[in-house]
């Protein structure tokens, strides 16, 4: 997946900021399964360029819902990680086996 | 012609707008067309003339004298809200030049056509680049010069690459969505708050019964958006529908980690 421009899904080239230099590939584990992500990078950024687009489920209609804006400031893109519930993916860096997973549905 | 310039509230001296249009009959100068109150000055910095001052409140709008500028365009590849541009009207004939700056990624160069968009993104007509250099500032700012007609001259803010706008119109024709989540948080649907808006008169009282902005991200998010929609329903101005009760940290913060609970 990828090409110059779009490391691996990413924006390589971006028109504003600065060249994507990457990171050293290291691997993460989402709700389990062992995921190569790019170290210093938002999970947010992580489970994207994986293709993984559901971060959490609403919790009183269920709806599947993802990163919005990518920003902090939303909230949609919420997981548990490394057991510490409602962190935003978004603002938090890759580290070498952080433990990312969904939260548990609730009926609200 | 007439320059429609600003009014600056009850000063005397000449319009810095009319007075750049008059010099730049003679050349390449920066007209600053910025009314925000923002906390920005990198145009202040940029300029090693002089000609543009922020002053000691650094929300107050950029005042430039167009009498000290000499045309080098380092405040128009500086501004981040890419609020300053270039005119110059020496190539006569009623044509002038115009120098914006672009940050997208299809390469400008002389020669190539585009189209010259105002500053509410519509297409004023096509326009020839004249000239295209990367400029310091931000990386990936291209300073790009476009000939147009001298009576819109003033009202180029930007150009757009012409193939892009031809192959795609520029706004699809959306339809209205039906369910869209408008407190996110709380999952308090944009249609929802419609029904009930009208009833309340404070942004506050609506969040109190309909729970919007009360979840995790607090009305970060959608604070804005329902004072637009309360202040609709009640035909009155935002202003004066109040705002949520802004009550520190600014960032959410584990209330563990207030208790003294380390990580």
């Amino acid at each position: 997946m990828g090409d110059k421009e779009n490391p691996g899904g990413r924006v390589g080239r971006h028109p504003v900021l600065d060249k994507f230099t990457g990171g050293r590939e290291v691997v993460i584990f989402v709700d389990g399964e062992p995921l190569s992500a790019r170290e210093g990078e938002p999970v947010a950024a992580a489970l994207y360029a994986a293709g993984r687009r559901v971060t959490r489920y609403a919790r009183h209609t269920g709806e599947p819902r993802g990163p919005f804006c990518m920003i902090g400031l939303c909230a949609e893109c919420c997981m548990t990680v490394d057991g510490v519930s409602n962190v935003r993916t978004c603002r938090i860096p890759v580290r070498e086996g952080m433990r990312v997973d969904t939260p548990e549905r609730s009926s609200g | 012609m007439r320059v429609s310039g600003r009014k600056e509230g009850g000063e005397t001296r000449v319009d810095p707008w009319s007075q750049a249009w008059e010099r730049a009959a003679a050349g390449a100068v920066a007209v600053v067309d910025c009314g925000e109150r923002i906390p920005c000055n990198p145009c202040e910095e940029a300029c090693t003339r002089g000609a543009i001052e922020v002053g000691e409140d650094i929300c107050a709008p950029p005042r430039f004298d167009p009498g000290l500028c000499d045309g080098c365009g380092r405040c128009v590849a500086m501004c981040p809200g890419m609020a300053v541009f270039l005119l110059d009207r020496s190539v006569g004939n009623g044509r002038a030049r115009v120098t914006v700056p672009y940050e997208m990624g299809e390469e400008m160069r002389a020669g190539r056509e585009v189209w010259a968009m105002d500053g509410e993104g519509k297409p004023l007509g096509k326009a020839r680049v004249v000239g295209a250099k990367k400029r310091g500032g931000r990386a990936g700012t291209t300073l790009v010069t476009v000939e147009v007609d001298e009576g819109w001259a003033l009202k180029v803010r930007g150009v757009r690459d012409r193939l892009i706008t031809l192959e795609a119109p520029l706004e699809a024709e959306a339809e209205p969505l039906k369910e869209y989540p408008l407190c996110r948080c709380e999952e308090v649907s944009g249609p929802r708050v419609g029904e009930v808006a009208a009833e309340f008169a404070s942004l506050r009282s609506l969040r109190r019964f309909s729970r919007v902005g009360l979840g995790y991200c607090q009305g970060r998010f959608c604070q804005d958006m329902l004072r637009e929609r309360l202040a609709r329903a009640r035909e009155m101005e935002e202003g004066e529908v109040g705002t949520f009760r802004v009550r520190p940290p600014v960032r959410p913060v584990k209330l563990g980690k207030l208790g003294g609970e380390d990580a």
